[in-house]
């Protein structure tokens, strides 16, 4: 009897212990929405990771609701209301359009919700976007091959998707380092379809063609250019890529074999910086509409460049793992968490 | 000159090949080496590989669009799981292509349904299955095996690609497996009239069940190749694959509609798609200029092989 008395006891005080937790967290707690609309790709599986390991370290978001599936804006916009149905406090979105997706937005930010794009932008003004400068992708690597032929010689620029914006910003800034060095000619400018075998068909059909190329700028679909010298038995040229942990270790190892090249940042971790700062306004802080990320580029030829490297290479993972995986001040997470993909 | 032109389509299409190998030499003279060659080969076996999987289902009245889903997948285990054996990780790649292949055969051939929706949804199947496993096995230190690296990118003498090595042997099996062995014949037979198939003693659903697992092992065959060329495996590796493949087939002869066609005017197919790639990646043209030369060459490909062989 005694010990029933007590077993109640104990039960009702954990229920009150647990209660109390609750009701006191209640009011801090935010539920996050994820839209996304591109998978099976390793960049947005990451941005994703970046999202869920941010709200595991800010401790205040309760459930990360993801909705993750391929489409184009209606079926993004379809997401977008499911989340807003949900009673998602904030919505991180990668979106697949600049205006398509404004008026769902509008409704999301009438009911308080913060809304912010990453990676790409959207042209609502209720939205928060957060993104890398792709126009600055484009010229710094361009303007470091540039220098580092000495302002002359011959380059094909490995663009990716005609038409879409992050390929014609990049091209932006491709072309304004361009008009500096007069002496640069670009010899072919082929598009990759960001294809990891059509980029690696087209360099080597370049290469067997003949054409003096002297270096090559691509758009992230890095790897299979050292790769096409490598196995043609050909000297490797001046190569410009992205943060791509693969293309690092390329970088890393083979630059005894006469490989010059440089990483260009393009973080995966703008899902995560994204979140941190929709928690930011969550809680009345003041925060930029508009947050544009400066890449960072990491050269193998001066000894910093190469500490980086080495610094930020990491064998076991993913060979296309961006491996910038933070994206200070925003990003609060163990890099651990990310490539766990663990969430709240 | 028509009947004798009829009886040899195949000639019209290496015709074909050989004029669209000379528009290269035309636009950019000096291109046409044998190093380009052997780069032309080298890319065209996988497709080839794939393209020969889809040539057995459009026999059948069939077709396959799991094939890049399968050929991504089977290329994504093996690097996947390369650290822990290279064999293992090669049959686990090859096994995923047998599985897939099993189910779309059984469920085209026992269950009835539909070829297009059958493949469609077993493609997506393994695609979304895969994506969830990448999160999985993030860490899991990926590589890709020499001898496959060897054999998606290396040559012999410095001119013949490794890959021909397997793709040629495969061709011989798929040519005389079509035309002289009786699970060969039965493929034409099946696609031309099921029914009389079956009222024969044909047990068609047996025919179709080993058509679909042959498809799938061969896309998986093809996405080994495809990773040993790129030396790194993606989620997307062989997408770019699964049009070119079906056109493939069908620019070399074969019917959408079932029991006419062979693998011969495929291997020609890979090679005018692959040799046209080239053309346009050496082309100085704005890319949208470029998209309609594709199309509009692909078309006149098609009506001059119908106007000359029909």
């Amino acid at each position: 009897m005694q010990k029933r008395v007590l077993l109640a006891a104990l039960l009702a005080a954990t229920a009150l212990a647990g209660f109390g937790r609750h009701a006191g967290a209640a009011d801090k707690t935010y539920i996050v929405g994820v839209s996304n609309t591109l998978i099976g790709n390793g960049w947005r599986e990451e941005m994703i990771c970046s999202i869920k390991a941010q709200a595991k370290a800010s401790g205040i978001v309760s459930k990360v609701i993801l909705a993750n599936r391929n489409g184009g804006p209606p079926e993004q916009i379809a997401d977008l209301r499911n989340l807003i149905s949900a009673g998602a406090n904030a919505i991180i979105v990668n979106p697949s359009s600049r205006d398509a997706l404004n008026p769902v937005i509008k409704q999301a930010a009438a009911k308080g919700i913060v809304v912010v794009a990453v990676d790409q932008a959207v042209s609502a003004p209720e939205a928060y976007v957060l993104s890398n400068d792709q126009v600055a992708y484009g010229q710094r690597g361009a303007t470091w091959l540039f220098e580092h032929l000495h302002g002359k010689g011959n380059v094909v620029e490995m663009r990716g998707i005609d038409g879409v914006p992050a390929d014609s910003d990049r091209h932006e800034g491709f072309m304004a380092a361009l008009k500096a060095y007069p002496d640069i000619k670009v010899v072919a400018m082929p598009f990759t379809g960001w294809a990891l075998n059509t980029a690696s068909k087209q360099i080597r059909d370049l290469i067997a063609s003949g054409k003096q190329i002297d270096g090559v700028w691509t758009s992230g679909i890095d790897m299979v250019v050292p790769e096409a010298y490598q196995t043609a038995q050909k000297p490797f040229v001046a190569t410009v890529g992205a943060d791509n942990n693969g293309f690092i270790g390329q970088l890393i190892d083979w630059k005894a074999k006469g490989l010059a090249g440089v990483a260009v940042t393009n973080p995966a971790a703008v899902g995560g910086a994204g979140l941190a700062v929709a928690l930011d306004v969550l809680q009345h802080k003041d925060r930029p509409h508009l947050i544009k990320l400066t890449p960072e580029v990491w050269d193998n030829t001066t000894d910093a460049g190469m500490a980086k490297l080495t610094s930020v290479h990491e064998q076991k993972l993913d060979p296309f793992y961006s491996v910038a995986t933070q994206v200070k001040p925003y990003t609060t997470y163990s890099t651990a968490d990310v490539v766990a993909c663990a969430g709240p | 000159m028509r009947r004798w032109l009829r009886e040899r389509a195949i000639v019209v299409l290496v015709l074909l090949l050989v004029a669209l190998v000379g528009g290269i030499a035309a636009v950019r003279p000096g291109t046409v080496t044998a190093d380009w060659i052997a780069n032309t080969l080298l890319f065209a076996a996988p497709l080839g590989l794939m393209a020969g999987g889809e040539t057995l289902l459009l026999l059948t009245g069939g077709i396959d669009l799991s094939v890049a889903s399968i050929a991504t997948g089977a290329a994504y285990l093996l690097a996947a799981n390369a650290a822990h054996g290279e064999m293992a990780a090669l049959a686990l790649g090859l096994g995923l292509g047998l599985l897939v292949g099993l189910l779309n055969g059984i469920g085209v051939a026992v269950f009835q349904v539909q070829p297009l929706v059958m493949t469609l949804g077993t493609g997506l199947m393994t695609e979304g299955v895969l994506v969830v496993y990448s999160q999985k096995i993030i860490a899991n230190q990926p590589h890709v095996p020499q001898f496959v690296v060897a054999l998606g990118s290396g040559r012999v003498f410095g001119v013949v690609p490794i890959d021909l090595f397997l793709w040629l042997p495969v061709a011989a099996l798929l040519m005389l497996g079509l035309s002289r062995s009786g699970f060969g014949r039965l493929l034409y037979a099946v696609g031309d009239n099921p029914l009389a198939c079956r009222m024969a003693g044909v047990r068609v659903w047996r025919v179709l069940v080993g058509a679909y697992a042959g498809c799938g092992l061969l896309a998986a065959v093809a996405g080994i190749v495809l990773v040993g060329t790129t030396n790194a495996a993606d989620l997307s590796l062989a997408n770019v694959y699964l049009l070119p493949a079906i056109a493939a087939a069908i620019i070399g002869g074969t019917s959408i509609f079932g029991g006419r066609g062979g693998y011969a005017g495929t291997i020609v197919g890979a090679l005018i798609l692959t040799v046209l790639d080239s053309l346009l990646t050496l082309l100085d043209a704005p890319e949208p200029v470029k998209q309609i030369l594709y199309g509009a060459i692909i078309l006149l490909l098609a009506a001059a092989y119908t106007r000359l062989t029909d």
